[in-house]
């Protein structure tokens, strides 16, 4: 088949899938099979594919996933973030829409001990979520920050898909890290003005709560008793890394057992507080990890059919000046992120876009932080967004991908407003890499 | 004990394992990193036995998610159908699931036992054999299956909305 | 004529990396000598099937070519260890005969018939992020030091008294800049691909043991093909294992330089120190394929393993 027509029967097949209701990740298995059946023939490309998918999951870096959900589950059933928020509330008293910020705020800290986007969003939604709703935020002020803030793992250091990006790109791994710095926290700043202005725009958006703050001896209690102490779960995950103790797959470890022994502390790490955590932790995981089993085959499909391959070819094919090539590059890049997993999107371009990044004269470093810009914009965008469907997994009854994608678009047009910028202004990417040489 | 409790009972059972192997997995992990900081050999076992339960975890959980109507679903489109429609629609993906996780068990089911009559192994941190992993996708496929099957026969759609917290 | 036959090949490694651009040094001869006969698409690397998956995939004829390390089989073909200890060149020993008896094991084992053993005689060595000291007798003193491995040479490290420390590629770098690690194994080519060489100042020379890719074909394919065909495949197959050993020491030769310009600093074994060293390594691996009660065990060592 022509690598047209394979892309759209593809394509096509697993949005129709998706649409009539099927299981996101039976749908993969079925688009699976069906292009098996096509493209490698018969029983013996699904036993193909089923040995495809003993590899798929079964990695180590894989593991702060699930540990990072458990650690967030605990944060929220043995009440530790709730005691955080209380504690919050007495200190800023009346600045609306405070928990939304701390998302931002909170969820850059911990871009910068996680370097994976799915366990940084997971363990966010999983410990602020609840709370945010209880407290009255319309769901777009939680669910929106959350998912935005959560792509931030990857772009800040340490990410390990800098890693990858850098080794199959050939791109020097170490400038490429901390290029990702300046870039991440500016974001993370754009992320806050959007809060801002959602939350001046719709005063009912986010709750007022209490006006006045509390007195100072209250605010000192409150800080010394719920806040500080959480500093041992910084420790525990940032901490170990920076000493050289762990790395940063196993620091999530560290996390879960820190967040289990502040409640033993507390007095609330009951079996029933255990009990909850893993069962919230399994539901999420689970629904990821089965999704990632078949669309990380499917992605390989593509691959196998030349229909990635045929895209990436034609798209960058065309004979055009600088900044419109770097747009089809970024677009091709945005529209296999809509169905693809961001390992294979790296290993399918990067032999194609590398030459003619040297081509157009692109800083290697500066492009690769456009590339991660563009992958984190893909766990983001639907039908396929990883971070959406971690988000509808701890988010209440009735959440759908729609109510998520929604949530999070303004903070997508912050991303690509980024790249706009760094496309002026590439030193904002290029500047620490040098100066730190 | 009746069968329907019995098989309850393993759904049940293997959700309860898949996430104590969470549990397994954290202290796994401390204690070889302070075995490694304090001069003493990790268990080299570790990192295999936690990449195996990734997988694990998730084949054990995937019938139960299946049960608990968790595994996402995109519902956007169908509710605007009226309800004969959704219904139809509803039990072909359901027939469409069931076939297509029956499938891939049965051959998953046959690679485990052409591994295991082969005696390969798995190299990782240590040696496993070759046959355990599709096993796990045996079992979890063949389960899920079974899941939706139940589904099917009782006359329910799968409507994914139940994902709850 | 019959029609310009054309196969399919699928790499371990990513395209860009310098092992794979190896293996397309092969395509391009096959293909510059097979026009109109027989030519190789190499449709893309651990994208389209995963790295340890892909000999499986020749096996079942879905695709017609792989080419990646032998040592990734180790759990289905422990001779593939022959070829990690083996001390002399591939078109050594294909000369000598140990190439037909992997040819046999890769037939045996993993159902594909094996083409070619190229990139040869590139070796492995240990990097430190510290000088490790050396002990009285000139032997490099690496107790208790916690080396990044794979488990090709975990045993090695053991009997250095090393603890081997198992972890994904991707958290490498962090874990050498915060020295959760006190150095790693790698082949003496790459180690500035991942920008490693900012940490590993440290190099403890002589290498041990040797690359083992080989490139493997669908049995059912290479029947089916012409024997012109046949005769294409096979001679750029051998010509190709004598040039990518060539390449590959002018690489080695400017990594070396390279590495030390940028301030690496060789620690060298010398004489007993380094022959013990090397003992170790290379009793690691064959006792290895010893214990797998591998059949071809006594003649693939005696073809192999001549130091
Ligand atoms: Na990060
Ligand atoms: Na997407």
């Amino acid at each position: 088949m022509d690598w047209h027509l394979s892309l759209v029967a593809m394509f096509t097949t697993i949005l129709a899938l998706m649409a009539i209701g099927m299981p996101v990740a039976v749908a993969f298995l079925t688009i699976n099979l069906l292009g098996t059946l096509y493209f490698m023939g018969g029983l013996n490309g699904i036993d193909q594919l089923i040995a495809n998918s003993t590899t798929s999951i079964t990695n180590f870096s894989l593991v702060p996933v699930p540990l990072f959900l458990v650690m967030g589950e605990l944060l929220f059933h043995t009440g530790l973030a709730m005691r955080v928020f209380d504690a919050l509330d007495k200190c800023f008293g009346g600045i609306k829409g405070r928990l939304s910020y701390m998302t931002v705020v909170g969820g850059t800290v911990f871009a910068t001990l996680s370097g994976s986007s799915m366990a940084n969003t997971a363990m966010l939604g999983s410990t602020l979520m609840p709370d945010m709703v209880k407290r009255g935020y319309k769901p777009h002020m939680i669910m929106g920050p959350i998912v935005a803030t959560g792509g931030l793992a990857m772009i800040i250091p340490p990410s390990s898909l800098a890693v990858l990006l850098g080794s199959i790109g050939r791109i020097d791994v170490g400038a490429l890290l901390i290029a990702g710095m300046i870039p991440g926290l500016l974001l993370a700043l754009m992320f806050i003005l959007v809060i801002r202005t959602q939350i001046t725009l719709d005063p009912a958006s986010a709750p007022g709560h209490p006006d006045v703050r509390a007195s100072v001896p209250e605010m000192i209690k409150a800080v010394t008793f719920d806040v500080l102490p959480m500093g041992l779960v910084i420790f525990a995950v940032v901490g170990l890394i920076l000493l050289g103790w762990a790395t940063p797959s196993e620091s999530a470890a560290f996390g879960v057992l820190a967040v289990a022994f502040l409640a033993a502390l507390y007095r609330k790490l009951t079996i029933e507080a255990i009990t909850k955590s893993l069962r919230g932790a399994l539901i999420v995981s689970t629904l990821m990890l089965t999704i990632i089993i078949g669309s990380t085959t499917f992605s390989q499909i593509l691959a196998f059919s030349g229909a990635s391959s045929g895209l990436i070819m034609w798209s960058s094919g065309f004979d055009l000046n600088a900044y419109t090539m770097l747009a089809i590059l970024f677009l091709t890049l945005v529209f296999l992120g809509m169905f693809m997993d961001q390992l294979s999107i790296m290993m399918l371009t990067l032999p194609v876009f590398m030459p003619l990044v040297s081509l157009y004269g692109f800083d290697q470093v500066w492009f690769g932080v456009v590339m991660l810009l563009a992958l984190e914009l893909s766990l983001a965008t639907p039908p396929f967004g990883l971070l959406l469907f971690v988000m509808v997994g701890v988010s209440p009854k009735g959440t759908t991908i729609g109510n998520v994608a929604w949530a999070a678009l303004p903070y997508i047009l912050c991303t690509l407003a980024l790249i706009v910028i760094l496309a002026i202004f590439p030193e904002l990417a290029t500047w620490l890499p040098q100066i730190m040489r | 004990m009746s069968l329907p409790k019995l098989y309850s009972g393993l759904i049940t059972g293997l959700a309860v394992t898949g996430a104590l192997s969470f549990v397994f997995m954290t202290f796994a992990i401390v204690i070889n990193v302070i075995l490694r900081n304090t001069g003493q050999h990790p268990i080299q076992a570790t990192t295999a036995l936690i990449e195996y339960a990734l997988l694990f975890a998730t084949m054990a959980g995937a019938p139960w998610l299946a049960r608990q109507g968790g595994h996402i679903a995109i519902t956007s489109f169908t509710n605007f159908l009226p309800p004969v429609m959704r219904t139809a629609l509803g039990r072909i993906v359901l027939v469409t699931s069931v076939a297509i996780l029956a499938l891939l068990s049965w051959r998953a089911t046959l690679l485990t036992t052409q591994m295991w009559e082969r005696g390969t192994y798995d190299i990782r941190s240590i040696a496993i054999p070759s046959w355990v992993l599709y096993a796990f996708l045996a079992a979890g496929f063949g389960l899920m299956a079974l899941e939706f099957f139940r589904l099917l026969i009782r006359g329910d759609i799968y409507s994914g909305e139940s994902a709850q917290h | 004529a019959q029609a310009e036959e054309i196969l399919k090949a699928v790499s371990a490694f990513p395209k860009p990396l310098a092992f794979t651009q190896s293996f397309l040094g092969y395509v391009d001869l096959v293909n510059e000598r097979g026009k109109g006969i027989v030519q190789i698409q190499h449709i893309g690397g651990p994208e389209v099937f995963p790295s340890n998956q892909q000999v499986a995939a020749v096996e079942r004829g879905i695709v017609d070519i792989h080419y990646g390390p032998a040592g990734y089989h180790l759990g289905s073909m422990p001779e593939a260890d022959a070829w990690l200890g083996s001390t002399i060149t591939a078109a050594e020993g294909r000369k000598n005969g140990g190439f037909a008896l992997m040819e046999k094991a890769f037939q045996d084992r993993l159902g594909v018939k094996l083409m070619a053993h190229i990139d040869s005689g590139i070796k492995f060595h240990i990097y430190t992020l510290k000088e490790p000291q050396k002990k009285a007798d000139g032997s490099v003193d690496l107790t208790g030091k916690r080396l990044r491995t794979s488990p090709v040479y975990k045993s090695f490290f053991e009997a250095l008294d090393a603890i081997p420390v198992s972890a994904p590629v991707p958290d490498i770098y962090t874990g050498l800049e915060r020295s959760v690690f006190d150095g790693a194994g790698w082949p003496i080519v790459a180690i500035q691909d991942l920008s490693w060489d900012k940490f590993l100042k440290y190099r403890v020379d002589p290498g041990f043991l040797q690359t083992d890719l080989s490139i493997v074909m669908s049995p059912s394919k290479w029947e089916s093909l012409s024997p012109e065909a046949q005769k294409i495949l096979q001679d750029a197959a051998i010509e190709y294992e004598q040039k990518s050993y060539d390449n590959f020491q002018a690489i080695i030769a400017a990594t070396d330089t390279k590495v030390q310009e940028d301030g690496m600093t060789i620690v060298r074994l010398e004489g007993q120190a380094a022959n013990d060293y090397l003992d170790k390594a290379y009793e690691a691996v064959w006792s290895r394929m010893k214990a797998s009660n591998s059949p071809l065990y006594d003649e693939l060592k005696k073809a192999y393993y001549q130091r």
